[in-house]
Parts: structure tokens; C-alpha cells; sequence
């Protein structure tokens, strides 16, 4: 029986040692103590800073994935002349965009507009729900399902987190002067010798050839996690078994355009660009095309009642984009996303197009 | 629910537990409600509509048990196991192969222009059901041999079936040796020594899990996912191997570990299931070792039936290569675990082939050194986890030529596993290799103990918010 009391003992010390440094340090700025500065965590974290930050009296708002991310706000304002911050972050879905407008409208004057760009896979049945939102403390407590009891599970869990403790232990160092992204001794000596051992690039090579092969040698090394290849597999991942849309998040999408009807908030939708390319696999593999026609038809049943504008940015040609204009095969570029904000915003193309 | 969650460790356990201990241990059948209950709710934890699916096959095994022990000729006992086979092996047909052979129909069928011939379903695959459907068919086949007799009450059949340490991956377990002990009363055995081992195996578990298994996994898997592996050469497919041979080796036995010392802190042994397998000298030892309770299920329930080594040579060796190809299918539905049978298939039979050569006797005899055999037999198991981890052929193709070095060298994959993925290479070796495992460190109730193992505890537990469920869940 000693031997059980004093391991759960050290045990729990050990515990509560972690949970007070992450609540006096509060790095998630969850908790009341504000003495140290919050570090950035996520996406959706950064998305949120963005919106909560104290010279930000967002007009127009944009929702979504990183597909909608490069809709920049410059462009926005000259084409609306409203004041826009563009929300979107990596892996969006629907129950992120409505914590995101929860948090806004409750926390700052409702925006005068919001744009969402519609990805067909944020509706994935076999998507995990609410996992990003319910890792950001504050958006959490927007999503229905959680409870009280749950949220108060999720911050004590969350204060004996690793990931806090880390980001805990990374802004005490801030606070002393130190930068806790420097690289250890250690990791700087098997840099060193990784260098030693790896053949080195003739520095001399200086003809046109061994110029070009380099470089194409650096644009391979730069776009290898992001080649066709590999955003085609993963998105036949994404769509994969999608046979049918999500309650939870067909609920949470229909919450946002409830939110915005009742604050008076404009509303432009609009399907985000998959390259044609992407397309064609997609269309091979089957669930893409169903799933697509799903969205619209429901999409065309809520529009009486929520009185948004659509569009459908399915494809380049679809808003008068370019197929050369894309980062890669499932993210336009800059140019596409100024050619998207246009086709949405006809009348001031003349003073802003690019 | 996974054991190496918050709402396990801090909620569920220690209410079953206090309720076990304080409560339900006073009557055996309390007992085994109470444990039958508990093991429900973890399993429903995970998907409540599978829960049917144990209750019913346990449901049909329980009353066909008795029907296959009065059975007085071998046509009526063989009719009433069949009843049982049909039932846990229907179920694990359907679930878990039913998609692998649409799909095979439909390729096939493609191939002369015959579109979908066979429907392809989207059902989950239950978890655990492989487990507890070789674990139902022991208690029918003992049956069926006279070598047990048949559950007292529906309970203890439910408990067995159900009893949450070992419900989703493992160990697998006998109804001979287990169910005496749920009818016996844990608290007539030392259990002051069956908490502090329990609390022993639980956080050594827990740490090979979080601790190695995990940081192990986060280096590598971005590397074997989606066609990310067609940028390894020799170093990074080597490194990627040999990381994925450490992290399947401490997340499987952590697991195991975990629900030794689970049933331990309930009163109840399970078995051993890995033995440092990375140490095994040949082919043969490596199984004796590496998930050995499904090893000697295999020799008991397949190998021995088919013949085992009893009709000639020949025979022998067909017999090894349709345990080890079956054993390999249980692992998936995929071709890749099937040629990864096979592939030690081979392997057991050359060794037994070599055994016969007798090379102690020979000038040779210096090739059954430990060194050697060890590291021969350790590479052959890495290249064999190729093909376990690889999604298809294609993918072990290539690494299989990586590793060969028919990719080249890949120089620049070691920054891009850094050189915290080699120091955890390091770190998996040493304690593979020559650490002692878990059931050979004995601890006693000293006070130091106590406290290593309550910080190793509050270290994985500062670690489960990155958690991620075992590789063996799959399975």
C-alpha cells in the first residue's frame, strides 16, 4: 500500500508542478494570470489572434481552408472598400468557421460582410470533428456538442499537456533573454558532421548548365512535399469512402449563415478551385462529382432562406482564372485568388484587376 | 478508449478499480458483472454498435460450448463447432475481408470488362475483433478436443471475452488457463505484490509507448506516407526501417505490457507476449519470442491440425508456409501482409533446413556465434517489415531497392530525419537489444521504485496529448 501511495504521490507532484507553471505562464492565454506574452499555436490560433487583435475592426471577413487563404485582403478592400482580415487556416471546417464568427460577433462590432470559400471535402463524413477547434480553448466552448463539464475536462487536461508545458517553458525563456529556438550544441555538431560527410556541390561548376541543374535541383527540393503526386494521393484520401455529407458539419455551416442572417451580415459562398488536373482524377475516383452535386443542391435549398450569393469557383474557367496560376494542384495562387475576389465583385474590376 | 488517454488513466480505471476492489470482489458473481460491465463500456467507448456483435457471437458460443462437450459422436461435434466457426469466423470474414475480396472480384472482373461485380461496402472494421475472435475459437475448439469444460454461466464467458486489458490487442488468451482464475477470488493471492507489479508494467508499457513508440513514429511517418518514401535512398530507407522496426516492436510490447500489468492490478495473469524478439538467433527463436501468444495459438489451432510436422518433409514445410501465410492475412487485408507470411514462411523452413546441417560440428560452426546470427536474423526481420508497413507492392518494391541502395545515397535525408530521429534510432537499439525487457526485471517494494515509476508515469502522461492509438488497433 506504501509503495502505491508514494508513486501516486511523485506522480502527482510532478503533475502539479507542470499545471502551475502552465497556469501562472498561461501560454494559451487560457487561464486569468496574463503576466507572460502567448505564444502562437496553430493555424486556427493565428487566424483568431488575428481577429481578436485590438486595432482589428474587421468589415469583411473571409472563411475557409488554406484554398481560400491567398484571397488577400488588399485586394478585398480595393474591390469593397471594407476593412478585411482573411481568416482562413489550414484544414478548415464548417464548425471552425462558426466558432471563428461566434467569437467575432460577441467579441467586436458584427462585420458588414462574410466570404466563405466552400472546400466539398470540409463536409467529409469520416473527418474528425472539432478536433482543431476544441484544441483552441477559446473557440471551444462555441461548439454545441461540448458541455460544461467537458470543457472543464479539456482545460484540466490541457494543463498538464506536454505542448503547453513546451510552449510554457519556451516563453519563461523569452522572459530571461534566451532564445529557445537556438540550436543545441548537439544539434549544431551533427549538422557539422552531416556536412562532413555529405558529398559538397562543386562550387566552381559555374556554366549555364550546372547553374539551371541546380536550381532545378532546389525548385524539386522546395515543391517535393507538394509535387502532384503527392496532392493527388492526398486528396483521393480526402475524398475517399466520402460517401455522403456530414450532419455535424452540414449543422455548423447552416449555424454560420443563421449567425450572419441574424447580425445582418452579408454573405458571398463561393466553391473553391481544384486544378482541372486534380479534377479529372478526382472525377475517376468517383466521389468528387456526387459529392459536389450534393453541396449545390443543398446549397440551392438554403439559399431562399439565408439569401446568400453563390458562386461556383470550381474550376479556373468557372471565374475566368488561369490553369498556370495555382501553387499547386489544389491551391490557386495570388493572381487566381485577385481573379476569384473580381468575379465576385464585377463592378470595381476596372480599378482593380491585376 | 485507448490506455494511453486521459479519460482511461484518470477516469475509468480508477473507477473500476475502487468499485472492484471495495465492492464487487466480495461475490464472484458481482465480480465478474462488474468486470464484464467495465469491459463493455470501454469497447462501447469506442463504437457502442459493435458491442452487439461481441454480446452475440459470445452469446452463440456459450450455448453451443455445452452442445459440442454431450456431443457423443465426432459428425455432431464437429456440426456444433462449426456453428461457432461460422460465427466468430463470419464475423471476421465479413469485416475485415469481405472489401479485400470485392476488391479482387472487381479487379479480376475489370480485366474482362465486368464493372463492379461485387458491391464494395463502407463498414468500419470492428476493433479487437481479430483478438477475441481467435480467443471465442479457443474456448470451441478445447471444447470440441475435450480439453476444457464448458462455461459455468454466461458470465464468465463474457468476462473472458470481454476482460478490457487484453479486449483490443492482445495478449491473446486460452479459456483453460484464464477462467479459473476469474472464478477464483483475487483477494486470496499476495495482492500488495500484484499492484506494485501492475503499476511496474503499466508505466514501463506506457513509456515505450509514448516515450519511444511515438517520437519514434513522429520522425518516420511523414516519410512512409503517400508516395513520400520515393525520396529515400539508401540512409532514409534504412533509417525509416529500421525506426518502424523499433516503433512497432515497443508500441506492440508496450501495449502488451500495459495489459499485463492491467490484469495484474485486477488480480488476473495474463501471458507474456514478446521476449526481446530483436535478440532472437534464428528465424525460429524470433517467433518464439515475437507475439508469442499468437504464435502457439497458430501452432495449436493451424500448424498442429494440418498435419504440423507428423507426415514427411514435404509436408512439413507446406504446412509452416500456410500457418505463417494465414498468420500473415490475419494481420490485414492486403497482399502485402499475405507475401509478408510467406516471406518468414521461407525463412522458418530454410532455418529448419539449416538446422539439420548441424554446423556446430563443421568448421562453420563459428556462423552460430550470437553475433552474427543475431544481426542476420535481425536484418531478415526489418526486410520483412517492409512489406508489413508498406500500403502496397509497389511501395516495398522500392524500399526493398532502397535499402539495396539502388536508389543511391540519400545524403540529404540525414537532416531530414535530424538528428533527434538518429538519436532515438540509438536510444530503440540499445534498449532492443540489449536491455533487459519488462518480465525480466524484477522490482521489489522499495521506496525508490515508487518514485521512478511515479515520475516515468507523470512524464507519459505530460506526453498523451499527442497520443495515437496502437498499431495493433488495425489488426
Amino acid at each position: 500500500m506504501r509503495f502505491v501511495i508514494v508513486f501516486c504521490s511523485a506522480a502527482l507532484l510532478l503533475l502539479a508542478a507542470a499545471a502551475a507553471i502552465n497556469y501562472v505562464v498561461n501560454p494559451y492565454a487560457i487561464y486569468p494570470p496574463r503576466w507572460f506574452t502567448p505564444v502562437s499555436v496553430n493555424d486556427l490560433e493565428r487566424a483568431l489572434r488575428e481577429l481578436e487583435s485590438p486595432t482589428a475592426r474587421p468589415e469583411l471577413v473571409v472563411f475557409g481552408s488554406s484554398r481560400s487563404s491567398r484571397l488577400r485582403p488588399a485586394d478585398l478592400e480595393c474591390y469593397t472598400g471594407l476593412t478585411s482580415v482573411n481568416a482562413a487556416y489550414a484544414g478548415a471546417t464548417p464548425e471552425g468557421y462558426f466558432a471563428l464568427a461566434s467569437y467575432l460577433v460577441e467579441n467586436k462590432p458584427p462585420p458588414k460582410m462574410i466570404i466563405v470559400g466552400v472546400d466539398i471535402e470540409a463536409f467529409q463524413i469520416a473527418a474528425k470533428f472539432g478536433d482543431k477547434v476544441t484544441g483552441v480553448p477559446r473557440l471551444k466552448r462555441y461548439l454545441q456538442d461540448t458541455n460544461a463539464l467537458q470543457e472543464t475536462w479539456l482545460d484540466g487536461t490541457n494543463l498538464v499537456s506536454w505542448a503547453q508545458l513546451d510552449d510554457s517553458l519556451r516563453a519563461l525563456a523569452r522572459v530571461f533573454g534566451l532564445d529557445p529556438n537556438q540550436t543545441t550544441p548537439l544539434e549544431r555538431a551533427w549538422k557539422n558532421m552531416v556536412n562532413a560527410l555529405a558529398p559538397k556541390q562543386k562550387a566552381n561548376d559555374q556554366t549555364a548548365s550546372a547553374r539551371a541543374q541546380r536550381r532545378q535541383q532546389r525548385r524539386a527540393a522546395n515543391r517535393a512535399e507538394i509535387s502532384p503526386a503527392l496532392v493527388t494521393e492526398h486528396y483521393q484520401n480526402r475524398f475517399n469512402a466520402y460517401t455522403a455529407l456530414s450532419d455535424e458539419q452540414v449543422r455548423y455551416f447552416e449555424a454560420l449563415l443563421r449567425l450572419a442572417r441574424e447580425k445582418n451580415i452579408a454573405v458571398k459562398l463561393f466553391v473553391t478551385t481544384l486544378h482541372p488536373q486534380l479534377i479529372e482524377v478526382l472525377n475517376k475516383q468517383g466521389f468528387y462529382p456526387k459529392r459536389f452535386a450534393d453541396v449545390q443542391r443543398w446549397l440551392t435549398q438554403l439559399q431562399p432562406t439565408y439569401e446568400f450569393a453563390y458562386y461556383d469557383f470550381s474550376t479556373p474557367a468557372k471565374f475566368g482564372g488561369n490553369t498556370q496560376d495555382f501553387f499547386n494542384l489544389s491551391h490557386i495562387d495570388e493572381t487566381n485568388s485577385a481573379r476569384v475576389i473580381g468575379a465576385m465583385f464585377p463592378e470595381r474590376k476596372a480599378q482593380c484587376a491585376p | 478508449m485507448l490506455f494511453n488517454s486521459y479519460e482511461f488513466i484518470f477516469l475509468f480505471l480508477p473507477v473500476v478499480l475502487v468499485v472492484y476492489w471495495s465492492i464487487a470482489v466480495r461475490q464472484r458473481n458481482w465480480r465478474l458483472l462488474w468486470l464484464t460491465l467495465a469491459s463493455y463500456y470501454f469497447y462501447a467507448f469506442w463504437n457502442y454498435k459493435f458491442l452487439a456483435l461481441i454480446i452475440a457471437s459470445t452469446a452463440i458460443d456459450y450455448w453451443v460450448g455445452p452442445k459440442i462437450y454431450a456431443a457423443q459422436d465426432i459428425r455432431t461435434r464437429r456440426a456444433w463447432l462449426s456453428v461457432s466457426l461460422l460465427s466468430n469466423l463470419g464475423g471476421l470474414a465479413f469485416f475485415k475481408y469481405y472489401n479485400f475480396a470485392a476488391d479482387q472480384i472487381n479487379g479480376l472482373g475489370g480485366m474482362f470488362g465486368l464493372d463492379y461485380l461485387a458491391p464494395v461496402l463502407n463498414v468500419a472494421l470492428p476493433i479487437g475483433i481479430s483478438f477475441t475472435a481467435f480467443e471465442s475459437l479457443s474456448y470451441t475448439i478445447d471444447l470440441y478436443r475435450g480439453q476444457v469444460k464448458p462455461a459455468r454461466d454466461f458470465l464468465v464467458l463474457a468476462c473472458f471475452v470481454s476482460v478490457f486489458p487484453r479486449m483490443i490487442a492482445g495478449p491473446i488468451i486460452r479459456y483453460a488457463p484464464f477462467a479459473p482464475q476469474l472464478e477464483r477470488d483475487p483477494r486470496t493471492r499476495a495482492h500488495a505484490d500484484d499492484a506494485m507489479n501492475g503499476i511496474y508494467f503499466f508505466v514501463v508499457g506506457l513509456a515505450k509507448k509514448v516515450l519511444v513508440a511515438d517520437v519514434i513514429a513522429g520522425y518516420i511517418n511523414p516519410l512512409l506516407t503517400g508516395n513520400a518514401y520515393l525520396q529515400l535512398g539508401l540512409l532514409g530507407s534504412w533509417g525509416v526501417m529500421l525506426g518502424y522496426s523499433f516503433q512497432l516492436l515497443f508500441d506492440f510490447s508496450g501495449y502488451s505490457d500495459m495489459a499485463v500489468g492491467l490484469g495484474k492490478t485486477l488480480g488476473l495473469d495474463l501471458p507474456q507476449n514478446f521476449n526481446s524478439p530483436y535478440k532472437a538467433a534464428s528465424i525460429i527463436d524470433f517467433w518464439r519470442r515475437w507475439h508469442m501468444t499468437l504464435s502457439s495459438w497458430l501452432r495449436d489451432y493451424l500448424y498442429i491440425p494440418l498435419g504440423g510436422n507428423r507426415h514427411g518433409e514435404f509436408a512439413t514445410m507446406r504446412n509452416l508456409m500456410l500457418t505463417m501465410a494465414l498468420g500473415g492475412l490475419w494481420h490485414g487485408a492486403n497482399w502485402t501482409f499475405v507475401l509478408w507470411g510467406f516471406y518468414h514462411g521461407i525463412w522458418l523452413v530454410l532455418n529448419h533446413q539449416a538446422a539439420k546441417l548441424r554446423l556446430e560440428t563443421t568448421r562453420f560452426k563459428f556462423l552460430l556465434h550470437p553475433a552474427p546470427t543475431r544481426a542476420a536474423t535481425f536484418i531478415i526481420v526489418v526486410f520483412g517489415w517492409v512489406l508489413f508497413r508498406s500500403d502496397n507492392l509497389a511501395m516495398a518494391l522500392y524500399l526493398w531497392q532502397s535499402m539495396l541502395g539502388l536508389h543511391g545515397i540519400d545524403w540529404h535525408n540525414l537532416h531530414t530525419l535530424s538528428y533527434g530521429f538518429w538519436a532515438m534510432l540509438g536510444v530503440g537499439f540499445g534498449l532492443a537489444m540489449f536491455a533487459p525487457n519488462t518480465w525480466q526485471i524484477k522490482i521489489t517494494p522499495k521506496l525508490r521504485y515508487a518514485i521512478i515509476l511515479g515520475m516515468l508515469a507523470a512524464v507519459c502522461v505530460l506526453m498523451l496529448g499527442q497520443r495515437s492509438p496502437f498499431l495493433y488497433f488495425q489488426f
